[in-house]
């Protein structure tokens, strides 16, 4: 079978197009997530502080939480961002293999 | 000539496609997202009984429930860490455990935990919980490929 180099790019590239288009808006989405759970993290904080529920110190430390519960939810965005383009790749090598399985004799 | 270069070359062929495949997250672990479960849930049932408790909160009559979850949490971030390419789930992890060991020291000293804290510290580690659950499920193959990896 004739190996059209041409042919098998745009093939790669469909691939991985298809795949990155099904994945990226799950990972935008997350992202667009974490930060609506900061806002209303930051409010809550803010109301807990202005009802009197917590005093100046216990607001500080609360602060000081949310970066690493912030940093936890951009660890998470980063897994999904990370596994879009794994997939992309992946699907674009399956194009390849594919088509060097079927040029081999 | 040319066909015996073909096949020739088809090992080695195989030896490139047999590698090709990119790895940049650790594969999906059902263990791993079980134990998250049962942990957000101990968590969880600790703060209900906290929050049902009112008045005297002392330390002693929790402090086995603090050394019950600290365990788990060490147990999660242990699984968490021997896993190649997760980085992420560590991270989450990490700070899961620097909280819990925070909110436990405050209450061994304070001999009290007040409800205002309670709440906010309960909705973020739920929170947390919740990324690291949805960070192990981002790591599932892609829809259609059969597996998990």
């Amino acid at each position: 079978m004739a190996f059209d180099a041409d042919q098998l790019v745009k093939g790669m590239m469909g691939a991985a197009q298809t795949s990155f288009g099904e994945d990226w808006p799950k990972a935008k989405d997350a992202l667009a997530r974490v930060l609506a759970d900061e806002k209303e993290a930051l409010k809550d904080i803010a109301e807990a502080r202005i009802n009197g529920d917590i005093n100046a110190e216990d607001m500080e430390s609360q602060l000081a939480d949310e970066k690493l519960a912030f940093e936890a939810g951009m660890a998470m965005v980063q897994v999904r961002t990370k596994k879009t383009i794994e997939n992309a790749i992946n699907a674009a090598m399956a194009v390849l293999k594919g088509a060097i399985e079927a040029a081999l004799p | 000539m040319m066909k015996s270069m073909k096949w020739a070359c088809a090992p080695l062929v195989g030896l490139l496609l047999v590698g090709c495949a990119v790895t940049m997250v650790s594969p999906y672990d059902d263990e791993t997202r079980q134990a998250t479960l049962e942990l957000a849930k101990q968590v969880d049932g600790f703060y209900v009984a906290m929050l049902e408790h009112q008045g005297n909160r002392d330390y002693n009559s929790f402090a086995g429930q603090y050394v019950e979850i600290e365990t788990e949490l060490r147990g999660l971030l242990r699984r968490n860490q021997v896993r190649s390419m997760n980085s992420e789930s560590v991270t989450i992890s990490e700070n899961l455990l620097e909280l819990w060991v925070k909110y436990k020291d405050r209450h061994k000293k304070d001999n009290h935990y007040k409800d205002g804290n309670a709440k906010l510290e309960w909705k973020r580690l739920a929170r947390m919980f919740g990324y690291a659950l949805e960070a192990e499920e981002a790591k599932k193959g892609p829809a259609g490929s059969g597996g998990e990896g």
